[in-house]
């Protein structure tokens, strides 16, 4: 009980870095894309704004998939396991928490050995940001989707309880959602 | 052999409810440190790193964001107005609306889910209220939100042309033709059902109606328009489009409809993050895929293998639709992609097939997958608005795939309706 009321306040301290740090990234390569096609227009393009969006993207994609994971919103296929026994319900949940983290250990580990390699090498386009500062969104994006996985774990274990799947979830909230502001616009537009 | 036993692995995960992204990694990773060494996953690692930061993918979060600020910008409701006033006169009229709308508005924001949801829970219970079945509105909401996935602009087709290698604006022209197709036969399946239910009328046509809707509308139509428009006459790529979407749905939403706060607003970009997060994380590791299919040379077995049974295109284009509609009833449309295009490329261009051309194809036998239990998110949103049976809907829905399946076949086998277009433009 203790350990899941902390994680469950970890989480949440979890939750507002990674989405801080997401739609921070989200916003600036808007900002840079946006800005390099007036740019070009007016004749003089931002001549590192292909490089930059391109890493950037790269940090949306891990430290976004690590909010993701909190969130236990990535594409699954929950329908299956959801309509078994609790038994083997809970077992594959096991099997399937262990694939996951493994593969983001992994991939951690990998990132991490990967930056001693880069040693002094920068970006072509701004040479004084260090490759190994761009690249350091593969080790910590999935260091974080581990922490993450582990911090939402409560909570799925509740769902294999109940026999349901995370897709079930997304479309009640998305239909939730939807209502809400179907029905704000209709009071606004009034 | 090994590859056999990594694709039955892959589908074992996948299965069991390993996320798709995760699972196709893990097995590309488990494959790859099998027929190397253990030192293959710090190469794993850079693919996954390169996979996820490639430039023709920097439309996907901001056609992301821009689909996010229109599900919450009140953009939606006065396109269903404009649309209504058109069409609204027909007999059954407001399911034209549902097929209308969709193809302005679906399949843009990286969630099919939160499309179909923004515009069914509209569109249905209105539905409802004028005496259509429940079945029949979540079928026609479903299968017209999935028609969006070969109308521009499209995520699917953002995927595919990065992972093939092929101008995104081509592809987006492709679809216009096929798509207008689908969205013909939608229309007639929808007075077909309206004469026999004898579905109601909306109001009266009136030109004065139309331009007050249209007036309405502007701003919000000015959108799908600015983007085509800016596609079509090469004025921007496909990025560039994605980015003015973004400068307009916020221009709109804030200063001129002024129903956009900062509460929705951030909303709107946190959406945004989870669905290119989502979509993202399974092109990153399909770049690991990729690597190990290219170091095992499955393409190149695959291909020759088809090639066995038969050399004739038109064979061989039949047997790759019936492998997508199978992996497209189990796979959502991303990974469908992602799994499919490394394998069956090489064989495309040895058979001399145009992958714009297969890149249309690809995408209709996704809008079917979407419509096709057990994965069919789009069609469950929309069966749980309608809070009807999916297999009642189903019943109904299967003449709206089938108005899918007919265009398949015609853009499978008369090429023409895909690419000529595309020539026709870019000469």
């Amino acid at each position: 009980m203790l350990i899941k009321v902390n994680l469950d306040k970890i989480s949440r301290i979890l939750e507002t870095i990674l989405i801080s740090i997401s739609v921070t990234i989200l916003s600036v390569l808007a900002i840079i894309i946006i800005t390099s096609v007036f740019t070009r227009y007016l004749g003089s393009s931002l001549y590192w704004a292909d490089e930059i969006s391109s890493n950037l993207l790269a940090w949306l994609t891990f430290y976004g998939s690590a909010y993701c994971a909190l969130k236990r919103s990535h594409m699954g296929f929950g329908g299956l396991v959801a309509s078994m026994s609790l038994i083997n319900r809970k077992f594959l949940f096991v099997l399937s928490e262990v694939i996951v983290i493994g593969f983001f250990v992994t991939m951690a580990w990998a990132g991490y050995y990967l930056l001693d390699i880069y040693g002094d090498e920068t970006l072509t386009s701004l040479t004084w940001i260090p490759l190994k500062v761009t690249q350091s969104a593969l080790p910590i994006g999935a260091a974080l989707f581990v922490a993450a996985q582990i911090c939402s774990m409560p909570r799925a274990w509740d769902m294999v309880m109940k026999g349901s799947s995370a897709e079930d979830e997304e479309i009640e909230e998305a239909i939730r959602d939807a209502k809400k502001e179907a029905a704000q616009v209709m009071e606004a537009v009034k | 052999m090994i590859s056999l036993v990594i694709l039955v692995l892959l589908i074992a995960l996948v299965m069991i409810n390993v996320p798709i992204g995760i699972a196709i990694g893990s097995v590309a990773l488990a494959g790859m440190v099998y027929t190397s060494d253990i030192d293959t996953i710090y190469n794993a690692g850079l693919s996954m790193f390169e996979g996820a930061s490639k430039f023709t993918l920097l439309s996907i979060p901001l056609f992301v964001f821009a689909g996010s600020l229109m599900n919450t910008g009140g953009i939606s409701l006065r396109l269903i107005n404009f649309v209504n006033s058109l069409v609204g006169f027909v007999r059954g009229g407001l399911s034209m609306v549902n097929v209308g709308v969709s193809m302005i508005f679906a399949e843009i924001s990286g969630s099919a889910v939160a499309d179909v949801a923004a515009l069914g829970s509209i569109l249905i219970p209105a539905m409802k209220k004028r005496g259509y079945s429940s079945s029949f509105s979540a079928a026609v909401t479903s299968s017209s939100a999935s028609l969006a996935v070969i109308i521009p602009p499209s995520l699917p087709m953002i995927i595919y042309g990065a992972m093939a290698d092929v101008s995104i604006t081509k592809l987006f022209i492709a679809g216009i033709v096929s798509g207008l197709m689908g969205a013909a036969g939608m229309f007639a399946l929808c007075y077909y059902y309206a004469v026999k239910y004898d579905l109601p009328r909306e109001e009266a046509f009136s030109f004065r109606k139309v331009w007050k809707a249209f007036i309405d509308a502007f701003w919000a139509l000015t959108l799908p328009f600015a983007i085509l428009g800016g596609i079509l006459s090469g004025l921007m790529t496909a990025t560039e489009a994605a980015g003015i979407a973004v400068v307009l749905a916020l221009l709109i939403s804030i200063f001129i409809y002024k129903e956009m706060d900062i509460k929705t607003f951030y909303k709107a970009l946190v959406d945004s993050v989870s669905g290119t997060s989502v979509v993202m994380l399974l092109v990153a590791t399909s770049a690991v895929l990729g690597l190990f299919l290219t170091e095992q040379e499955v393409p190149q077995a695959m291909a020759s293998g088809i090639l066995s049974i038969s050399e004739n295109k038109y064979v061989i284009l039949m047997m790759l639709n019936l492998m997508l509609l199978v992996v497209g009833i189990f796979l959502h449309g991303a990974a469908a992609i992602i799994l499919t295009v490394p394998i069956v490329l090489p064989l495309i261009h040895q058979l001399g097939i145009d992958p714009i051309h297969f890149g249309i194809m690809l995408a209709l036998n996704i809008s079917i997958g979407q419509q096709t239990p057990p994965v069919a998110s789009v069609l469950i949103t929309a069966c749980s608005i309608a809070k009807t049976d999916i297999w009642k809907v189903t019943k109904v829905n299967i003449s709206f795939i089938a108005v899918l399946f007919t265009v398949l076949m015609l853009v499978t086998y008369i090429p023409a309706l895909s690419i000529g277009f595309v020539d026709y433009m870019y000469n």
